[in-house]
């Protein structure tokens, strides 16, 4: 699941350019049904290009792949998610 | 969580409880304790969605100018964008009050373009445009021109610089000019030769020289834009030489007299000299002269041919082409001469070399053997590393964009010659639309 | 008779031919115009018209007492054209004996001057083109020099790839634009 959700934010992700060295972090609040319902900048990477790019990704991403199991949501309704462009 | 309950869980669900535990081990700074990390690493490359939403037109008759169609032309060219096709669109928007950002947010544009041209008087014509953030819901730029119908294709160059700006952070180079060498054969076979200059997507082309027989190769752009130098020849009797042309009033004049004859000519960044290749009895060596001084100083001696001189951008470096040890490869020699050292090792030969605006990329025409012909690759001199960027067969007559973020050069279509452009990166490719003939050897004006 | 015609047909080809190739070496004009938004036309500053060069055909109207199998072929000196392998200006034997017919008959005729065409085919740049065909037209002008001709004789041209004879896009074609003309 958790590479699920990886791969899918992943792929909704465009990178504005090249930001290697750079990172951001975020804490983002689901439903049970994966929806994003909130995304809160821990941390900036310095660069709004970067930062807001990555806070896109996880909006787009939405609704995330979650398991089908209600025990589940527990482990899942908060994640951190922490952007760090390889070149 | 106890071992007993994580044992009953079975196959990837167990997998993912791992990932839990150990991404709750090793908690990165500024992420909540407690919670699952997911680390992202690689985005998509196929570019930013954007909408550009078609501009409205306020006005008599059909509106001059699809600016919509310049603007989504110049951002997909540069593969930094990936334009979301109109038919997709839930509304038609021309002004951020018109907005809802959900229609957007649906097919997943993360930045909206929308604008409207209205007729204001006679050939007289104000556009406005907005860029929008969707997830954020808010405007990034929002801008007001007035131009009359034959400025609209740069009013249109303008807005795309300035999305490329707030998109990438890096300095549009839509509004920049570019020049090239078209060649026609007549029915009486002569061979005539123009000079044009033109916008960055080739539109706008005016002819600045016509020659009959006499070549016309390698145009150069002075730093200010004001000169271009160029080869050509002045009569079936002479060998090439360089000549110097004033863009604006057209005047123009051999750089110098020659013992024989003179080609490839490049400004250096501050628009002083002009390193040349002159070819005298034989030898084929590079020098560089004093514009205003006249002054020639020889940079290289050597019995193998030495040509195509490019600085780099703080001018204490020049890349030519030399075939000293055998097969064409690019050399890097001091501004004040010197030994000349070697940069290219990979592939059969490599030629044509230049600079990118910052010095970290050097952009050429390789041959990687094998009959693979020319292509256009960009080189590393730090890691020696080679990216081919292109797959014809005899590309050449690479430019960077003034921004370094696109490369223009004339490639084949059929038996005749065209010009394209490629992203940097190699991933968007585009012929441009010029139709003066045979198009060769463009070159990209550091500005407008 | 019909061998005749043959000839005659393969002549009159022949003379147009070189009609062609000798049309190409028009004198050139240069035109220049101003590029600031609204400019007049084109205004000619320059007419560099240059009288044609001699072209290749002067031999032509002998030929018919020639029988057609050995004609000028074995003469090297009705060959004015040499060709070069791949990025080489190295002369193949049979273009050395070509060019030393040429050097022999300047030497033996002084006052005379001779123009050496250097070209190139398409592949490889432009301007590295331009200084091979340089390099093509010196290593002649080397032997010409060599045997005895006078280096105030000889002028070197290079046109690069930017004279093709042929325009395709294969070996043929190639091989024959890699190439000197000796021009007198």
């Amino acid at each position: 699941m958790a590479w699920a959700i990886k791969e899918q934010v992943e792929k909704n992700w465009s990178e504005p350019g090249d930001f290697s060295g750079l990172s951001v972090a975020f804490l983002v609040k689901v439903d049970r049904q994966g929806n994003v319902l909130s995304v809160k900048m821990t941390r900036s990477s310095g660069n709004a290009r970067l930062d807001e790019s990555a806070e896109n990704a996880i909006f787009k991403a939405s609704p995330l792949p979650f398991p089908g199991e209600a025990r589940f949501y527990e482990y899942l309704k908060e994640f951190n998610f922490v952007f760090k462009p390889e070149s | 969580m106890t071992s007993k309950k994580v044992t009953s869980i079975k196959g990837v669900q167990y997998a993912f409880m791992l990932i839990v535990v150990v991404a709750m081990a090793t908690i990165p700074p500024g992420t909540a304790a407690g919670a699952l990390t997911i680390e992202i690493t690689q985005g998509e490359k196929s570019g930013i969605p954007i909408a550009a939403v078609p501009f409205r037109w306020h006005g008599t008759g059909n509106p001059p100018e699809n600016l919509r169609g310049i603007v989504a032309a110049d951002l997909h060219r540069s593969g930094r964008f990936e334009l979301l096709p109109p038919a997709d669109f839930l509304s038609r928007p021309s002004e951020v009050s018109e907005v809802r950002y959900k229609d957007w947010r649906l097919i997943k544009a993360e930045a909206l373009v929308v604008g409207r041209i209205t007729e204001k008087g006679p050939d007289r014509f104000e556009v406005s445009f907005q860029l929008l953030d969707v997830y954020r819901e808010r405007v990034k730029v929002a801008l007001r021109y007035t131009a009359s119908a034959d400025q609209l294709r740069q009013v249109a160059h303008q807005i795309s610089d300035r999305i490329f700006y707030e998109m990438t952070g890096i300095k549009g180079a839509f509004d920049t000019r570019i020049a090239y060498v078209a060649m026609n054969i007549t029915e009486e076979n002569d061979r005539v030769y123009q000079l044009m200059i033109a916008d960055s997507d080739g539109h706008n082309a005016q002819q600045i020289l016509k020659t009959t027989n006499l070549p016309v190769l390698s145009p150069a752009w002075s730093p200010n834009g004001q000169w271009l130098a160029y080869v050509s020849f002045s009569d079936n009797r002479s060998g090439a030489n360089v000549w110097l042309q004033d863009i604006s009033t057209g005047s123009r004049r051999p750089v110098a007299r020659f013992d024989g004859s003179a080609s490839a000519p490049a400004w250096s960044p501050d628009g002083k000299s002009l390193a040349l290749t002159v070819s005298a009895k034989g030898n084929t060596d590079i020098y560089v002269l004093g514009v205003s001084s006249g002054e020639m100083r020889r940079l290289t001696k050597h019995p193998a041919i030495d040509t195509e001189p490019a600085w780099s951008p703080d001018g204490r470096y020049l890349v030519f082409t030399s075939d000293r040890n055998g097969r064409p490869h690019i050399y890097r020699v001091s501004r004040n001469g010197g030994k000349a050292e070697r940069l290219t090792r990979e592939g059969k030969e490599n030629a044509g070399a230049s600079y990118d605006p910052i010095g970290n990329r050097i952009v050429l025409v390789t041959n990687r053997g094998q009959g693979a012909g020319y292509q256009i690759g960009v080189f590393y001199p730090e890691s020696g590393r080679t990216d081919v960027l292109t797959d014809g067969t005899l590309d050449e007559s690479p430019t960077f964009s003034p921004n370094g973020a696109m490369i223009l050069y004339a490639t084949r279509m059929g038996s005749e010659g065209v010009l394209a452009a490629v992203s940097a990166d190699g991933r968007v490719r585009q012929v441009l639309k010029v139709t003066d003939g045979d198009v060769r050897e463009p070159a990209w004006a550091a500005s407008r | 008779m019909q061998r005749i015609w043959t000839i005659l047909m393969v002549l009159f080809l022949g003379v147009t031919l070189a009609g062609c190739a000798a049309s190409k070496k028009k004198g050139g004009t240069v035109e220049v115009e101003d590029a600031t938004i609204g400019g007049t036309g084109a205004e000619v500053i320059t007419d560099a018209s240059a009288s044609a060069v001699d072209s290749d055909d002067a031999t032509a109207g002998e030929i018919i007492t020639i029988d057609q199998d050995d004609a000028d072929m074995d003469d090297p000196l009705g060959r004015r054209v040499v060709y070069f392998d791949f990025d080489s200006s190295n002369l193949t034997p049979e273009a050395q004996r070509v060019v030393e017919a040429h050097a022999q008959y300047l030497f033996n005729n002084p006052g005379m001057a001779v123009v050496l065409e250097g070209h190139a085919d398409e592949r490889g740049t432009r301007e590295y083109n331009l200084a091979l065909g340089e390099r093509r037209a010196n290593s002649v002008s080397e032997i010409f020099q060599a045997m005895g001709v006078a280096p105030d004789a000889i002028r070197t041209i290079s046109y690069g790839e930017e004279r093709p004879i042929s325009m395709g896009q294969d070996e043929s074609a190639w091989s024959l634009n890699r190439r000197v003309e000796i021009l007198y």
